[in-house]
């Protein structure tokens, strides 16, 4: 069903972070990285912050970091970035 | 800056969580759609701060009680907080109140006119209407009414055809839009009229679109003379010539020589600037200059410049206060020689610039320039004939003559 309902919406040319609720991720250098449409906060870290999205968890890891920003809808994540990596 | 402004008005507070469910507690309150910012761990201590306004925090707590975490409010920071940890202090009140009286008492004020768009009236012309018509630094912003000072301006300078008066908080600004002058005077079609010669000159060409030509090209006309008459003259078969008037329409160039004899000097100073320099410092109060620094110039040869920083609210609140320098900037001068070609070379530019000035930039045509030289001990004395193509045809009125005499 979601294979199927890929296809339609790359066929249609929809935008998928609305369908999927995917979360657009915006990084401003390594410094800011803002993250929107995500699904909760799971771990808040000086060098780790974990954030559920729908397409899975997105691990920040760094230094010194520190959410500038939050409201429901964006996280702003700042501080020395070193990765942002995809956990499925 | 802006949302640091807002956040400083409303107030925010520094929270500290202690607990285990903090990203818990966190997103319970994201859910009541509340901003938080400056969301950290102080490491190693257990704790995580954040900042939330003043409205966020009292929706905190359900959620604390919920995810079983502890708050604690670390800091107090903006105006609010401010002002209630000032509500006794008597002075303190009586200070602010008349700190914000006087700033509105100040605004209450024009403190900095401005002038745009003048190119050929100067600024002290249009400042003294200004004055005139209640426009001026320290007068009452209310007593102005800009459509006034507009038609006040219009009528004292007749070069101007478009005024506008604007006041911005204490600054008031004028912008003007100058008449540009019609190159030549004309009659007005409808009106007998000749054509004739504004200048001296050898007529190179002449396109007629009304009246009798007088002359041809190659004829040596003088200024005043008819070059196209607005007479026709029709003669009958009766041997009777009637003449009647028409509108008569030309244009005329002529060749011109124009004589300039000038002098270039051979020896001239140049400025080499030192870098050494000194500056003499002060406050304006209102209108007054008060100087805090003046020492006399520690140089001989100096140049002067003034630069001005006014205090301001904002663009469009000017306040009466300013600081300024005086800068004194050292210089030697040395004397350069030129050489003759070179002094010829600075004649032309002379000559080209002169030209402009008198005859006006795009209004002739050069063919020739044509320049001797005598050399003096300290000057070239250039003497140049330049020909010049240039329109000689202006229009003139027909006064009609009461009785013409037949047959003439």
């Amino acid at each position: 069903m979601r294979k199927k309902g890929r296809r339609i919406v790359e066929a249609l040319e929809l935008p998928k972070e609305v369908v999927f609720n995917l979360p657009i991720i915006q990084a401003l250098g390594a410094e800011d990285v803002s993250i929107t449409n995500y699904k909760s906060l799971m771990e808040i870290g000086t060098e780790r912050v974990r954030i559920n999205t729908a397409d899975g968890q997105v691990v920040f890891t760094g230094k010194k970091l520190i959410l500038k920003h939050v409201t429901s809808e964006s996280i702003t994540v700042s501080g020395d970035i070193d990765s942002i990596e995809f956990v499925r | 800056m802006l949302l640091a402004l807002h956040k400083f008005f409303r107030g925010y507070v520094t929270m500290e969580v202690r607990g285990f469910a903090i990203p818990r507690f966190i997103n319970l309150i994201l859910h009541k759609n509340i901003y938080i910012w400056n969301l950290y761990e102080d490491e190693g201590q257990g704790r995580t701060f954040f900042n939330c306004s003043i409205k966020a925090f009292r929706l905190l707590h359900p959620a604390a009680k919920k995810s079983g975490v502890r708050l604690r409010i670390r800091r107090k920071q903006g105006l609010p907080f401010i002002l209630h940890k000032n509500r006794r202090r008597k002075p303190w009140i009586i200070g602010a109140a008349l700190f914000m009286a006087l700033f509105m008492f100040l605004s209450s004020f024009v403190w900095l006119v401005e002038i745009t768009g003048n190119d050929t009236i100067g600024s002290e012309d249009l400042r003294i209407v200004l004055q005139q018509q209640g426009v001026a630094p320290g007068l009452f912003r209310r007593r102005i009414s800009p459509r006034e000072v507009e038609g006040a301006v219009m009528a004292a300078f007749t070069n101007i055809s478009y005024a506008n008066v604007t006041i911005h908080g204490t600054r008031a600004v004028l912008s003007v839009v100058e008449t540009i002058r019609p190159p030549q005077i004309s009659v007005d079609r409808g009106i007998p009229a000749d054509v004739i010669a504004a200048k001296d000159g050898i007529i190179h060409d002449m396109a007629t679109e009304a009246g009798r030509p007088l002359v041809r090209p190659g004829d040596v006309v003088a200024a005043g003379d008819v070059l196209v008459s607005g007479e026709l003259r029709v003669g009958t078969d009766y041997g009777e010539v009637h003449s009647y008037f028409v509108h008569a329409e030309a244009r005329v160039t002529a060749r011109r020589y124009v004589e300039y004899i000038f002098d270039v000097p051979l020896y001239f100073t140049s400025k080499n600037f030192t870098g050494n320099q000194m500056r003499n410092y002060g406050i304006i109060v209102f209108n007054t200059k008060i100087y805090l620094e003046n020492a006399p110039s520690p140089f001989i040869n100096y140049e002067l410049s003034h630069s001005e920083s006014r205090m301001s609210f904002g663009r469009n609140h000017p306040m009466p206060f300013a600081f300024f320098y005086d800068i004194f900037r050292e210089f030697i001068p040395e004397t350069e020689e030129r050489t003759v070609d070179e002094a010829l070379i600075m004649g032309q530019t002379i000559i080209t610039s002169r030209l402009n000035r008198e005859l006006g930039e795009g209004s002739f045509e050069v063919l020739n320039i044509e320049m001797a030289y005598e050399e003096t001990d300290e000057n070239v004395r250039v003497t140049a004939v330049i020909t010049i193509l240039e329109v000689i045809s202006m229009q003139r009125e027909i006064v009609p003559e009461i009785e013409a005499v037949p047959g003439e």
